[in-house]
């Protein structure tokens, strides 16, 4: 009822601003009745996200968050900067995308071709069950791949000692953890990157193929002359949206490790989470943050001004 | 000749590369199936030997399913309601009317749903601080709020392109004939929306039903949600395995349902898929 009594508000309110306008479309009310969901958003994400602004230039930490905390200014970004606290996680962030991007795409294309090839039968059955993994929700995924990583008993290494290898410490290694990491991702997402380019692959048209037959090229010429460039606006697309993506990862390294051993594989997300909510400096963790955001805003940027640029083509 | 054993050849492999990739989702099922004490040993059989259901016995008899489920249907139950009740009237309006700073609002809309996922846990700690001083800490209510806030941008502007491909002249010959708002809402606006809106329950479901990042934060150990719970069950080895992996399939079988029958259908949703934490 209360909300009948609104939205009535809301057009009586919009009714004054239509005798003004010639068309009905264009008056004030439709500011109105989007206004609930600015504000229920802006409570919630942006509001919060402000205020950190000010929690960073604080020592607000778990001990103080009642009494008060102090002002001390710069002081935490001083520490981030100035004594490079902050770039530590960037580098392993920055490692992190660029091992398991190219990879990703890699192991991708490599599927869509297979499964884009007249060659392989009963396609109508095995393309959907490769997309199981798809609508598993993700983080139940990661935990399975937690307990098939297990040094003792993991079926991983089972599977190595059958085949006559030693076992491997997955998780508590920095590199192993940091390849479990990127096996785990490309798994993830691998039905999503699948999808998109075997979408676009199947909107080449064939006479393409034909014309490019009836010259004699071999498979792997049309692949490189064909295919490719048919495909490179969708793979340049996928490979930016991973690129945020896993700048923002959080889950896969901290349910399989917590970003560990010891810390020694905490990215952005995990560090500043870790900062926050394992050793409550909510101050120095903000800061912390508003740089990771900051630089977040301008891979979203760049990402949105590319697909602006690629519509317009 | 050399067609067929190509076509075999690679038949086979594609073959032998699916059951890889779907290998885990294969080794939980086999192992919620499994006794306890068999799940250590190196067998490779999709059924088990003394194959039994007492993982889902425990699951449904001993465990905090019910507990946890409860919790899990009261946010999705509020924050269904309260999303929709704020994202139906925002994408009608982003459609129809013209109003200053539309384009720019709908695109930054947009961009805010490509990393909502990364802004969560930005925004998680100054959230936390705000709301242990408000005391509106460990309540479900909170969550689901902070929850539908969430699905905000991405529902408003996919609601939105749903009503751009309905005709305006419906809505339009009800205002003009002088139908009051309330009849134009029952009467047009929603039969009019009901397609987009279906879907729109599906994208919130799927993003609501797997979240355990703020839920994990926000909510006192009695209080928590079921994905919340699967995540501390595993937390340090103390559950058997097995009633893990029953409790997992229990809970992911309604989404993967969803999923698999509704895959089509969710085109427009791709790119969240692309973009899990």
């Amino acid at each position: 009822m209360k909300w009948n009594k609104t939205y009535k508000f809301c057009f009586k309110a919009g009714g004054i601003l239509l005798k003004r306008d010639k068309s009905i479309w264009s008056s004030g009310k439709g500011i109105i009745l989007i206004l609930p969901g600015i504000i229920l958003f802006f409570s919630f994400f942006l509001y919060p996200i402000i205020y950190s602004v000010n929690m960073s230039m604080t020592n607000v930490s778990f001990f103080n968050l009642i009494k008060g905390p102090e002002f001390i200014g710069l002081s935490h970004y001083k520490d981030l900067i100035l004594k490079a606290e902050f770039f530590l996680p960037l580098i392993r962030t920055g490692a992190f995308i660029t091992t398991s991007i190219p990879l990703k795409i890699f192991i991708a294309l490599l599927l869509s071709v297979l499964f884009n090839s007249k060659f392989v039968k009963f396609k109508q059955i095995l393309y959907p069950t490769i997309l199981i993994p798809w609508a598993i929700p993700w983080f139940l995924s990661v935990m399975v791949w937690r307990g098939m990583f297990n040094v003792d008993f993991g079926i991983i290494n089972q599977a190595l000692k059958v085949i006559g290898l030693p076992p491997v410490n997955w998780l508590n290694g920095i590199w192993s953890a940091f390849l479990s990491y990127n096996i785990v991702e490309v798994w993830l997402t691998y039905p999503f990157i699948m999808s998109v380019i075997i979408s676009a692959m199947q909107s080449i048209p064939v006479e393409f193929y034909e014309l490019a037959k009836m010259d004699g090229a071999s498979p792997w010429t049309i692949f490189r002359h064909v295919t490719i460039p048919m495909i490179k606006k969708s793979l340049i697309w996928v490979s930016l949206i991973q690129v945020i993506a896993s700048y923002m990862i959080f889950g896969v390294p901290f349910l399989l490790n917590r970003g560990g051993p010891a810390g020694s594989n905490e990215f952005l997300m995990i560090y500043g989470y870790q900062k926050a909510f394992s050793q409550g400096r909510y101050g120095y963790a903000s800061a912390f943050m508003i740089i990771v955001f900051i630089i977040l805003s301008i891979l979203v940027l760049l990402y949105s001004k590319f697909t602006k640029l690629t519509e317009e083509e | 000749m050399k067609r067929t054993t190509l076509t075999i050849f690679l038949t086979l492999i594609a073959i032998v590369i699916t059951l890889l990739f779907i290998f885990p989702f294969i080794w939980v099922v086999s192992s919620a199936l499994r006794p306890y004490g068999s799940l250590y040993t190196t067998e490779f059989r999709l059924i088990p030997e003394n194959a039994n259901l007492d993982s889902f016995k425990w699951v449904f008899l001993e465990s905090k399913f019910f507990i946890w489920f409860k919790n899990s249907m009261i946010v999705y139950i509020i924050t269904l309601i309260s999303s929709l009740i704020v994202t139906i009237p925002a994408g009608y309006a982003f459609s129809r009317f013209k109003f200053f700073g539309k384009n720019t609002l709908l695109n930054s809309y947009f961009i805010l749903s490509q990393f909502m996922s990364g802004m969560g846990i930005i925004a998680l700690i100054p959230l936390y601080t705000i709301l242990v001083r408000l005391k509106m800490i460990d309540s479900l209510v909170t969550l689901a709020l902070i929850y539908s806030a969430s699905v905000v941008p991405f529902v408003t502007w996919y609601l939105k392109t749903y009503f751009d491909s309905v005709p305006k002249d419906f809505d339009e010959a009800a205002l003009i004939d002088g139908a009051s708002f309330n009849q134009i809402w029952r009467y047009v606006i929603l039969p009019l929306a009901k397609p987009g809106i279906y879907t729109s329950v599906i994208f919130i479901s799927i993003i609501i039903w797997s979240e355990w990042i703020i839920a994990g934060i926000l909510l006192s150990a009695k209080n928590i949600t079921l994905p919340v719970g699967l995540v501390t069950l595993q937390g340090r080895w103390e559950t058997p395995w097995n009633h893990f992996a029953a409790m997992a399939l229990i809970y992911a079988l309604p989404m993967f349902i969803v999923f698999m029958v509704g895959r089509r259908y969710l085109k427009t949703g791709l790119t969240l898929g692309g973009l899990k934490g």
